[in-house]
């Protein structure tokens, strides 16, 4: 176990990268909706750009540090990381959720790179991958903010080893 | 998994010991719930990336990656 000054100092980065990923995202939809509305070619080619360049740079990362800063927290305190189901279902969230931005991060990458292309940019393909990442933005809001839910409320329920370790740590403090 | 408290015992869960009842273990409804949209989900992901429907099978590999990133940054200097 996390003695208290170590764990509040992981309970700090894991809160600020877990923000931080919301944060960014919120971002990357703002360019999108914002792209969408203009309706300037201009502006989506900068924002495809900016898009690859938000989702390398800061969302990949900070979601990349929530998932190790979850493990320290979860490994490192009596939470455990399969005790209990708020935070199975958080990690298997997480993890979904970087499964999807990476694949999703590929496309992003090709478009932008299109879109640098100066005349010959195909924007009829650079318009129509702006519906698909205002679909990926939103519904990885959600689910991030699902996971957030998740982990303020902490509802009640152990997964079948969580009570089973608990049933032992009991036996073990009657002896 | 943010926010995490000083761990408390759940006493009050449904999974306690009763000492009169003996050991109870339920999994609860939202559980329940959750578990069945989750598998639905990773389901469908799981489909959709299999299939190459969606993803990086429409544009690249997973190797091409980094090239695409350089290709960016050396557009931009030509620019």
């Amino acid at each position: 176990m996390m003695k208290p000054g170590l764990r509040k100092f992981a309970l700090i980065v894991h809160l600020t990268s877990s923000v931080g990923w919301i944060g960014t995202v919120i971002a990357f939809l703002a360019i999108v909706i914002a792209t969408i509305t203009s309706q300037d070619v201009e502006t989506l080619r900068a924002a495809w750009i900016a898009m690859a360049f938000v989702g390398w740079f800061a969302i990949v990362p900070l979601a990349i540090a929530s998932l190790l800063t979850g493990l320290v927290m979860s490994l490192g305190t009596k939470w455990g990381l399969f005790r209990h189901y708020w935070v199975l279902f958080s990690l298997v969230l997480t993890i979904l959720a970087i499964v999807i931005l990476l694949d999703n991060m590929q496309t992003v990458s090709v478009l932008a790179s299109i879109a640098a292309e100066n005349a010959s940019a195909d924007v009829n393909q650079l318009w129509d991958g702006l519906q698909s990442e205002l679909l990926h933005a939103g519904v990885g809001l959600m689910v991030l903010l699902t996971i957030q839910v998740l982990n303020v409320y902490k509802p009640k329920g152990m997964t079948p080893y969580g009570w089973r370790r608990q049933q032992e740590e009991r036996a073990a403090l009657q002896l | 998994m943010a926010n995490l408290p000083p761990y408390s015992d759940s006493t009050d869960d449904k999974t306690s010991v009763t000492p009169n009842r003996g050991p109870a273990f339920n999994t609860p409804l939202w559980v329940k719930v959750f578990g069945i949209v989750l598998i639905i989900l990773v389901v469908l992901i799981g489909i959709m990336l299999l299939t190459g429907s969606h993803g990086p099978g429409r544009h690249a590999s997973v190797s091409d990656l980094f090239v695409q990133m350089s290709l960016i940054e050396y557009r931009l200097q030509q620019l």
